[in-house]
């Protein structure tokens, strides 16, 4: 790297052109290189943010994408979840806002995770693998840049998480279940990414159950938590990471659908001792469904629960990511297999000795 | 004040070397907002207040209606609710809002 780039990081970081890191220039060259992967022009508007009087050309995308590391190659990919992020369905101003801290999460499954190399496996939630890194950036950036970025909003987040910096998970391309995007409506083959707002992850540790039922009871647990955000607010879910020895047992002894009614008949706590730590105000609204004497799930509805296959074969391992409460939706995009325009990547190079 | 809140970002970074400069593409997009016209006093002397649906908005604004009251300001009897609290107003309130004239309090929350 000659010294003209490293001054070119610090002029985008003095000028406020990053999310903290350092980021690859967006020269005019490569964002255009990157436009072509994306399959669209420079000035073409690819979304816009009527909230915030904000139109998204693609060129502001395609230069996040260069920022953020990722591959020419990627492409079709970005071009897909930048129509996610961009969906009005998925509230990306409100993510940006919310005292929540929520992240743009990015989920890749079915045949898109071989084809783009993310990793699935070990530290499936924190991989240190260029498509997991970059990708799950690259949706940060938009975000950022979309809200604060762009001047009109301030971010409210009271704790927010590292997600925020990156977060992006990749589905094991061989799944026990039907893959992840099945569950909502895409067939099983089809290449998908999918975003949706999320809290931070906890992991579920459970090494000595026997069964997939004391397993998932485990699980119902975590998301049974007092401090979890949606136990009164009712409008937000889960998404279920489970780790393949996991699988293992729950599998054996439940489909998908099953396990899914299963931790909402479990995942319950005392509404009385809920409102007593003041989880549920004095006064609820109308519509909450608060009875007092019963037991109260996190979520509305089981369908408000969904799970994804990742993780490494080592360990007994599962995690929950509680959504944020403020967007209900995964938005799911099918990525084109068209080929990639622009410049091929070049031969790794080998390091020098001595 | 932390140093990413210190300033807005810059519109334009040009890469200079020696003999020539390239222009770095912004990848930001800016909001362009219609114009529009800024009332200084509201054209009725009532306070109308919107509950926005974050943690203990309506807790506090009931008892902002009742402090300013006895202050003997006027203060609509009906506190308008946002349908969410994690999207903007809808238009339908935002036209009621602007119509009715009076001074809007929104935003108050946890």
């Amino acid at each position: 790297m000659g010294l003209d780039v490293y001054d070119d990081i610090e002029r985008c970081m003095s000028g406020g052109w990053s999310d903290g890191l350092p980021v690859v220039p967006p020269y005019g060259s490569l964002v255009e290189d990157m436009l072509a992967a994306m399959g669209w022009g420079y000035t073409e508007v690819v979304g816009s943010l009527p909230e915030q009087s904000i139109e998204v050309h693609a060129s502001h995308v395609a230069a996040a994408a260069v920022m953020a590391g990722c591959r020419f190659e990627y492409g079709p990919l970005l071009r897909a979840l930048t129509l996610a992020l961009l969906d009005p369905v998925f509230n990306l101003t409100g993510v940006e806002v919310t005292t929540g801290g929520a992240s743009a999460t990015v989920i890749v499954s079915g045949p898109a995770v071989a084809r783009y190399g993310f990793a699935h496996q070990a530290n499936c939630l924190g991989a240190n693998n260029r498509a997991n890194a970059t990708v799950g950036r690259f949706a940060q950036m938009v975000r950022y840049f979309c809200g604060r970025g762009g001047g009109s909003l301030e971010s409210h987040g009271t704790m927010g998480h590292p997600g925020r910096l990156g977060f992006c998970v990749a589905e094991h391309p061989e799944t026990v279940w039907a893959p992840f995007h099945t569950q909502f409506g895409l067939p099983a083959a089809a290449p998908t990414v999918t975003v949706v707002s999320t809290e931070g992850p906890q992991s579920v540790n459970n090494h000595y159950a026997e069964t997939g039922e004391a397993v998932l009871e485990t699980i119902a647990g975590t998301l049974a938590n007092e401090g979890t955000t949606n136990f009164y607010w009712h409008t937000g879910g889960y998404l279920i990471v489970i780790g393949p020895e996991h699988m293992d047992l729950i599998a054996r002894e439940f489909s998908r659908e099953q396990a899914r009614q299963f931790l909402y008949d479990r995942a319950v706590r005392p509404t009385d001792e809920l409102a007593r730590l003041g989880r549920i105000p004095r006064s609820p609204r109308r519509g909450s469904k608060i009875v007092p004497g019963t037991g109260r799930s996190p979520v509305a509805s089981p369908n408000d629960l969904h799970f994804i296959e990742s993780g490494g074969a080592g360990g007994k391992f599962s995690a929950v990511i509680p959504r944020w409460v403020g967007s209900r939706a995964y938005v799911c995009q099918p990525v084109s297999s068209q080929p990639v325009e622009g410049r091929p990547a070049p031969a790794p190079t080998q390091p020098s000795g001595g | 004040m932390e140093e990413t809140s210190a300033a807005l970002p810059a519109r334009q970074i040009a890469s200079c070397g020696d003999v020539s400069c390239e222009m770095l593409v912004d990848p930001i997009p800016r909001p362009r907002p219609e114009p529009f016209t800024v009332t200084i006093a509201p054209a009725r002397q009532r306070v109308v207040l919107v509950d926005n649906r974050k943690p203990n908005s309506l807790t506090i604004l009931r008892m902002t209606q009742q402090v300013l009251r006895t202050r003997g300001i006027d203060v609509d009897e009906q506190i308008r609710r946002k349908p969410s609290a994690g999207r903007p107003m809808d238009e339908g309130l935002l036209a009621e809002l602007a119509a009715g004239g009076g001074l809007i309090l929104a935003g108050v929350s946890d």
